[in-house]
């Protein structure tokens, strides 16, 4: 798929061949919202989500060397993850009032100062049901007038349908069962919550904080939590960083004998530390 | 895997006795970005960040984040078989079983090379905010390391006075007391003696001499060293390098007067 003349290197869906031209845009990645890359084409939205080289790698392309050694990757994204911030922002939702309906042009329609693009998204195939899907829908008369607001519950129902969804599915995606390994070894009860949680995680990650604890709210890992008491669980961001955890290190670990001391540490140990906090009380572990 | 090769093998024999005397195994966290580590000493009070930044090096090459774990008096002993001219180049594969080191010399078509086996360290690291300091003292890196050997005669801690005209490094013990002052100035001539000052308020912390003596191992490695201070928040050494820098960060000695 090329964009404009520059040439890239990009993985995505088959695209018909009558297929309109894809429109990229920026649009505010609904966890950080921070300005991320997506694509719309044939009224289906797409998130884009670059592997950058950072100029060290290029790509053979035929008998030709391509410089941009960035990888694309066009994967389809539920649109509803996108709306649930947008919709939480446009109700104007406080303490006392539930906030306000809106049309479907004022929804994307006014907070586009900062993000034009966020009206194609009225675009979408089936938007209507979209947002139909975590909204409160009020008719008028004729169709053009609909009216939605967000509804937490609603939206809770949906991103909890979500996550069942996700634990499904799970046992197909070898990736996935390779990151949950650890638990092979332990009872089925424990295995069914890590995958639960790894679900919950993944779907938390296309979240806005105050979404994902809302979310997280409605599960508990009692048995990992036993676990947890007793090894420090290797958690997501481990995965793929150390290969062969084992978690029969540990009575190996003793048997390892006082590491020696350079010169500079033995002056080091004489010293006094009086009235020296660790630097566990200045600085947090990073988890 | 890695790859990294480094044009000047002395640095990463500099950075080894920099760090070597203050810990004992860490891991070497090999990213696309370069080479870090970052551990505390035994008694945690004292932390060491490295980094060494993929552009030191040419060719730098690493395709997945690697943690290799080394026992750094072994790897000390290792470089020492180099050369101060030699061109180190540092290798390992996925596994992290073992790291090779290559040293080659290009005057007399000398090839070395080591294995070192490395080992699974169990390390915590800390998120280290970017904090703005009250007080930063950009002087001259051996100036720094005299001053904390000539008070180590005194005391065992030092008293840092850092106000708009001046830093004092001042001792107190039972032989008597000494002090340091050295005065704000923007020596054009001599760049790299000025004493550099910027304050947001003065601040007067005590700091173990033990420690900043240990720091100043890194000396080698930069003409001029900064010193960052807060009240009540940990003293930051750094030491920047051509293509990454080594800090070191100190707790400061509380309810103590000198």
């Amino acid at each position: 798929m090329a964009t404009s003349s520059q040439q890239r290197i990009c993985i995505g869906p088959k695209v018909p061949t009558h297929a309109d031209n894809p429109i990229t845009m920026l649009l505010p990645c609904p966890s950080s919202g921070l300005p991320a890359r997506y694509v719309i084409q044939d009224g289906g939205l797409y998130e884009m989500q670059m592997v950058d080289s950072e100029g060290l790698r290029s790509w053979f392309v035929g008998d030709t060397i391509q410089s941009d050694g960035a990888l694309y990757l066009i994967t389809p994204f539920d649109p509803v993850f996108m709306l649930i911030p947008i919709l939480d922002t446009m109700r104007q939702k406080t303490a006392d009032a539930e906030g306000r309906f809106l049309m479907l042009e004022g929804i994307f329609g006014s907070c586009s100062d900062q993000y034009p693009s966020l009206r194609h998204l009225a675009d979408l195939k089936n938007i209507d049901k979209y947002l139909a899907l975590v909204c409160d829908v009020r008719d008028s008369k004729s169709a053009s007038m609909r009216t939605f607001r967000l509804d937490d519950e609603k939206v809770m129902e949906w991103l909890k349908k979500k996550v069942d969804v996700f634990v499904s599915k799970f046992e197909t995606i070898p990736a996935l069962v390779d990151s949950i390994a650890y638990t092979e070894s332990l009872p089925e009860a424990c295995r069914s919550e890590a995958i639960t949680q790894s679900a919950l995680k993944l779907i938390s990650a296309n979240l806005s904080d105050s979404w994902a604890t809302k979310l997280s709210a409605n599960y508990q890992f009692p048995e990992l939590d036993k676990l947890e008491s007793r090894t420090q669980l290797p958690n997501m961001s481990d995965y793929g960083k150390r290969s062969g955890m084992d978690l029969d290190d540990e009575p190996k670990a003793k048997e390892v004998k006082k590491p020696k001391m350079s010169v500079g540490q033995r002056k080091l140990a004489k010293a006094s530390t009086a009235g020296m906090k660790p630097m566990t009380s200045f600085f947090a572990k990073k988890t | 895997m890695l790859e990294a090769r480094l044009q000047t093998g002395a640095l990463l024999k500099k950075v080894l006795e920099a760090i070597k005397e203050l810990i004992t195994d860490a891991n070497f966290d090999c990213s696309d970005n370069g080479i870090a580590l970052q551990a505390m000493d035994n008694s945690h009070v004292a932390l060491v960040a490295l980094l060494l930044r993929h552009d030191g090096f040419e060719p730098y090459r690493c395709d997945r984040s690697l943690a290799l774990g080394v026992n750094l008096v072994s790897l000390s002993k290792v470089l020492r078989c180099a050369g101060n001219d030699d061109i180190i180049t540092l290798k390992a594969d996925d596994t992290a079983d073992v790291l090779s080191l290559t040293f080659e010399n290009t005057d007399n078509d000398r090839i070395s090379e080591y294995e070192l086996k490395l080992m699974d360290i169990d390390s915590e690291h800390l998120g280290i905010p970017d904090t703005t300091y009250e007080a930063v003292v950009q002087m001259s890196s051996a100036e720094f390391a005299r001053i904390c050997k000539d008070l180590q005669v005194l005391s065992d801690s030092v008293q840092i006075d850092v106000t708009k005209e001046g830093v004092k490094f001042g001792a107190k013990g039972e032989l008597g007391s000494g002090a340091v002052t050295l005065k704000q100035n923007g020596n054009v001539d001599k760049e790299e003696e000025a004493t550099l000052i910027e304050l947001q308020q003065n601040v007067s912390l005590n700091f173990s001499l033990k420690y900043l003596v240990n720091f100043t191992k890194a000396t080698p490695l930069a003409s001029r060293v900064s010193l960052s201070m807060s009240s009540e928040v940990p003293l930051l050494v750094e030491y920047k390098m051509e293509a990454g820098y080594i800090r070191y960060y100190l707790a400061p000695k509380i309810g103590e007067d000198n």
